[in-house]
């Protein structure tokens, strides 16, 4: 009976220094704030066209302004198709000229590390020969000298008939 | 025996006397010094745009602040560790940033303070200074990461945790 009592005791007492340490206010206190993000595994790449023309990214080829998709830390292979009579005036990434030579028609996009832009811009193209634009003028030469080829002989035929016969 | 009588009468004469001199009148005063009490606001749980180099988080400050004293201060450190993400190796390092006046701002490494400053009225500066530096209010806090640092990081969910730990301290 007296062992009870003394465990009792002994329980009592670790009881009072638990709530003791537990109640008694603490000193220093620490709080959270916990930020969190998320890193894609692809973006955005807009791609711009102003002028005649397609882009070919990958097997897709797009000839309006579209906005697509792509993984990050990969090269884009990108070729660019001026339509008939244009050619490349400018290709931007990002608003910076990526394209120093027009002519080249395909290049390779840095990896992307944020959504993106390519504008590609075509022009007229005003070299003669190339564009197709004197076509008219080559068909109109060729009617001219058809009717010419026609019109000879007819008036062969028909100055024989005007003028005064000599006897 | 008259010479014994004079002797007598003289010392009870001396004992009867009021002796002012050991007279005693004191008062007792009493003082308790209250546990200091505040309420410490820190930025919310947030999402970090991915990309952003130079993020806001909000403010540290102290509200309703009660049993201070000049030289009776706030310390609040700063503990932190880069952005991890459980499914990929990589981590997105970056720096906790104070914003202090004059639009002036540092970084400063993890385990660094503020200090909330005592004032006679018993109550805290609602806004802290940088260390020991009362020039320097801060005005906000924000993080910054480089931008390699993010092209560096493969696809996932990252999360850090910003530790406050406040703690009262007399200032020496």
């Amino acid at each position: 009976m007296k062992w009870n009592k003394i465990k009792r005791s002994i329980c009592r007492w670790f009881l009072l220094i638990f709530a003791i340490a537990f109640c008694m206010p603490h000193s220093v206190f620490a709080q959270d704030t916990i930020l969190t993000t998320v890193v894609p595994s692809q973006f955005q790449l807009k791609i711009e066209m102003d002028g005649k023309g397609e882009v070919q990214i990958g097997e897709r080829r797009f000839s309006k302004t579209t906005t697509i998709w792509a993984d990050r830390h990969t090269p884009i292979a990108v070729s660019v198709f001026p339509a008939r009579g244009y050619q490349v005036k400018e290709v931007l990434y990002n608003g910076k000229t990526l394209l120093k030579d027009p002519q080249s028609s395909s290049f390779l996009l840095p990896a992307l590390t944020g959504d993106a832009v390519l504008t590609v811009s075509f022009k007229e193209d005003l070299l003669p020969g190339q564009t197709g634009e004197n076509r008219h003028k080559i068909f109109l030469l060729g009617m001219f000298l058809v009717f010419s080829g026609v019109a000879l002989p007819w008036l062969k035929s028909k100055e024989k008939a005007f003028l005064p016969r000599d006897r | 025996m008259k010479k014994m009588l004079a002797v007598v009468l003289a010392m009870l004469s001396i004992c009867t006397f009021s002796i002012t001199a050991f007279a005693e009148n004191t008062i007792t005063i009493t003082t308790t010094v209250p546990d200091a009490t505040y309420t410490l606001n820190i930025p919310e749980n947030q999402e970090i745009p991915f990309g952003a180099t130079d993020t806001d988080i909000g403010n540290v400050t102290v509200t309703e602040s009660a049993g201070f004293a000049y030289g009776k201060n706030l310390k609040v450190t700063v503990t932190y560790d880069d952005f991890k993400c459980d499914s990929t190796s990589t981590t997105i390092p970056y720096r906790f940033g104070i914003k202090a006046d004059k639009a002036v701002g540092f970084a400063v490494d993890s385990g660094s303070y503020i200090t909330f400053a005592g004032t006679a009225d018993g109550t805290v500066s609602e806004k802290a200074y940088l260390k020991d530096d009362s020039d320097m209010l801060i005005q906000g806090v924000a993080i910054r990461a480089k931008s390699e640092d993010w092209g560096k990081a493969l696809a996932g969910e990252y999360s850090t945790t910003i530790t406050f730990t406040a703690e009262v301290v007399v200032s020496e």
